[in-house]
């Protein structure tokens, strides 16, 4: 009986001991099922240097990660980390103020991982001076095409706008998928809102295509569509719309959902890849059936790029249960073995020096370094009235795709005059 | 003798009254009792939210959802009323409005009359059940289903259109035809709830009215202006209202089907609101759900008061 009491007792007291050196760390997120495997294997590393420490997330739906997350830590009940892109970092930090600045842990990265941190990964986690978030994932996109399609109509991947948008042509008009019916389109974009029509549009074919490092605004505040590299490529997109009629007439109210539909669908030869679509794209939905490349440019001679889009990062909140062991574990996600979690399971990292044997062929273009890379300039970093811009700017956009100006260079000028006086608003 | 009475009577009888209503109220204790918790389920649910969602109004956005909100006074409605974006929509949700109201209410009459008439004896539980059966299909199913008929790439739409050399209906791509394609299909969502109410109350009416006005002489459009529609005007009312209610509040179907375009032809104030909470404008979008919330109480209050002044029979 009191052996019994007495290994009883003592097994209370190593559970009691556990439980008071256990700790968790939460991560608040969006990206569902991969990001929970990434941060999962990321745990077990994590826990593997740290005893005792685990490390769980749960992934909203967007909309809801907002609200959470600017109720959570305006009432001292949010996760111990944030997870998302830099824009939607900002936005949370603009909402409550109250994510610490991890300068000092950039800073204080061991210089083998501090060397992979570029100046646009800093610039993209940064917002009004301060760094707000450790960047870890580059979302990089590309543009792709039907590689059964261009085999079909006996062209190759195009380099140029115009080659392009004779491709597209084909691709509309010869049946490329051979199933005996009209119901094909050359190019796969999305209108719906601002961040469809001009992040996912006008600013991948200026700045990725172009190579230009402004699509709409200059750091000086200055509206730069009429810049011929800008006002090319943006007024070549509204003609796909119009004069081209080389989308699908739908598109007008597309969203990204609906845009995989038509490219999942197999009823569209080009479109937008990002490093996070290949996985799936890889093994279902298009089986591999396409190829990756930089986006075509409209200057002569020169090449292409791919795109930097946005960087993704973990942030702190300053009022956590657990500061000092989020800033470690933010730390520890620019680390090879973490970075190498992190191409596995989402496909987007910060390091250069990663086993790419196991990723599939869709992520080789992204990870080859094949292919130059442009960057975004992410000025909402600098103006918070950014995205606002983009509104005004996309209400224009809009507008021209459903009543189309007479004179496109016209139309430009007087938008941009229009910018131009939003800017000054949005300044005061 | 009577008018002493009178002019002393309000001041003499309030202390009774009170005794009264008090002795009233206690005869009736059981009955307050049970309504108790529906009352507090009310007003937590019902009507703290609202007062919550007016007072975030008043609020700076990015401290609305802090312990301490910063008070802005009417900023935010300032800020709103001087957007031309948002006047915009208003307009473009009163005018939806008025169109849907007036139409499901037309159509809903049209029904109502027709399956009320005796030829329609065999079929009219089948044909009442079709017309209810989209009331209570859930709202996204049926939307998406709408959403692909009039897809311009493979709807069944624009194919019957094509099958009969008819030109196709650009659906929901062009501004005009979204506006109309959204009214279609809110009139298919709602119209079997109003043509129940409808055939109800004209199972209620009084047939000797009709009868005489048929002995003397009346047409049948005569019988149903002058006769049958003055009946019907309860419910003509109730269904106006919901109605215009409903239709204020659109908003499932503008996220299903056009997320507020094409170019914001269907942006209405709901999903306008919604929109702005994307981008942490807490208290703008408050404040669009306050303006909305007001046009909807002023103008129910307003349509009811119209419609129910005179005696109808």
């Amino acid at each position: 009986m009191k052996g019994t009491l007495g290994i009883t007792a003592c097994v209370a007291a190593l559970m009691a001991a556990t439980a008071a050196n256990a700790q968790e760390l939460v991560i608040w997120h969006d990206k569902g099922d991969d990001g929970l495997a990434m941060i999962e294997e990321m745990s077990a590393l994590f826990e593997a240097q740290h005893p005792g420490v685990t490390v769980t997330s749960l992934s909203y739906p967007t909309e809801q990660w907002f609200n959470r997350s600017i109720a959570g830590l305006n009432t001292n009940t949010g996760p111990d980390i944030l997870f998302n892109d830099n824009n939607r970092i900002a936005t949370i930090q603009q909402s409550t103020g109250r994510l610490c600045s991890v300068g000092d842990l950039v800073d204080g990265l061991p210089e083998g991982d501090r060397a992979y941190i570029t100046d646009g990964d800093i610039a993209a986690a940064t917002l009004e001076g301060d760094i707000i978030m450790m960047p870890f994932q580059r979302v990089v996109i590309g543009w792709g095409a039907r590689q059964s399609w261009l085999d079909a109509v006996g062209e190759e991947y195009p380099e140029t706008w115009d080659d392009m948008i004779r491709v597209a042509q084909l691709f509309q008009d010869t049946d490329p998928d051979g199933n005996g019916e009209d119901d094909t389109f050359g190019v796969a974009l999305q209108a719906g809102s601002a961040p469809s029509m001009i992040g996912a549009g006008t600013r991948m074919f200026a700045i990725a295509g172009n190579g230009v490092p402004y699509d709409i605004m200059n750091t000086d505040a200055e509206i730069v569509i009429t810049d011929p590299a800008v006002a090319d490529p943006t007024i070549g997109i509204l003609q796909l719309f119009t004069e081209h009629g080389l989308v699908s007439p739908d598109t007008v109210n597309h969203n990204f959902t609906d845009m995989y539909q038509l490219i999942e669908g197999g009823r569209v030869g080009f479109f937008r890849v990002g490093n996070w679509n290949v996985a799936k794209w890889d093994r279902e939905a298009l089986e591999g059936d396409y190829v990756v490349g930089p986006y075509p440019s409209h200057i002569e001679g020169q090449p292409g790029h791919m795109l930097v889009n946005t960087v993704r990062g973990m942030a702190v909140p300053c009022d956590g249960d657990n500061v000092d062991l989020a800033r470690e574990f933010v730390s520890f996600i620019v680390s090879q073995e973490a970075q190498q979690a992190s191409l596995d399971h989402m496909g987007g990292v910060v390091r250069d020096d990663l086993d790419i044997s196991g990723v599939t062929p869709g992520l080789t273009a992204f990870v080859s370094g094949e292919y130059p890379m442009a960057t975004d300039s992410f000025m909402a970093s600098i103006h918070p009235w950014y995205p606002e811009l983009e509104e005004a700017y996309y209400r224009h956009l809009i507008d021209a795709v459903s009543n189309p100006p007479e004179d496109w260079d016209a139309w430009l000028q007087a938008t941009a005059e229009d910018l131009q006086n939003t800017v000054a608003e949005l300044q005061n | 003798m009577t008018t002493a009475v009178a002019t002393a009577t309000p001041r003499r009888l309030l202390p009774h009254l009170s005794r009264k209503a008090a002795a009233n109220a206690w005869h009736k204790r059981t009955l307050y009792l049970f309504l108790l918790p529906f009352a507090a389920l009310t007003a937590i649910f019902g009507l703290w939210p609202i007062g919550q969602s007016i007072y975030l109004s008043f609020t700076e956005s990015y401290t609305a959802l802090s312990p301490q909100p910063v008070f802005v006074g009417l900023e935010n409605f300032r800020e709103i009323l001087s957007n031309p974006d948002f006047l915009d929509s208003l307009w473009r949700t009163l005018l939806f409005t008025f169109v849907s109201v007036v139409l499901n209410v037309l159509v809903a009459l049209a029904l109502a009359v027709m399956l009320s008439q005796p030829i329609l004896e065999r079929g009219r539980t089948l044909f009442k059940l079709a017309i209810f059966l989209p009331v209570i299909t859930p709202d996204v199913a049926g939307f998406i289903v709408w959403k692909w008929m009039f897809n311009q790439d493979f709807g069944v739409v624009n194919a019957v259109l094509h099958g009969l050399g008819l030109p196709a209906f650009p659906g929901v791509t062009e501004p005009v035809s979204a506006f109309a394609t959204l009214t279609i299909v809110e009139l298919w969502h709602h119209v079997g709830l109003y043509t129940l109410i409808f055939l109800t109350n004209l199972q209620l009416l009084d047939r000797d009215l009709d009868e005489a006005a048929r002995i003397d002489g009346a047409t049948r459009w005569q019988r149903f202006r002058y006769v049958t529609l003055p009946q019907l005007r309860p419910a003509i009312i109730i269904n106006s209202v919901y109605a215009l209610i409903e239709f204020l509040k659109t908003f499932t179907v503008i996220v299903v089907i056009t997320r507020g375009g094409p170019n914001f032809s269907t942006n209405f104030v709901s999903y306008f609101a919604y929109t702005k909470f994307g981008n942490a404008q807490y208290g703008e979008a408050m404040a669009m759900a306050t303006v909305l919330f007001a046009a909807v109480a002023v103008l129910a209050a307003a349509l009811v008061w119209a419609m129910s002044r005179g005696d109808y029979r």
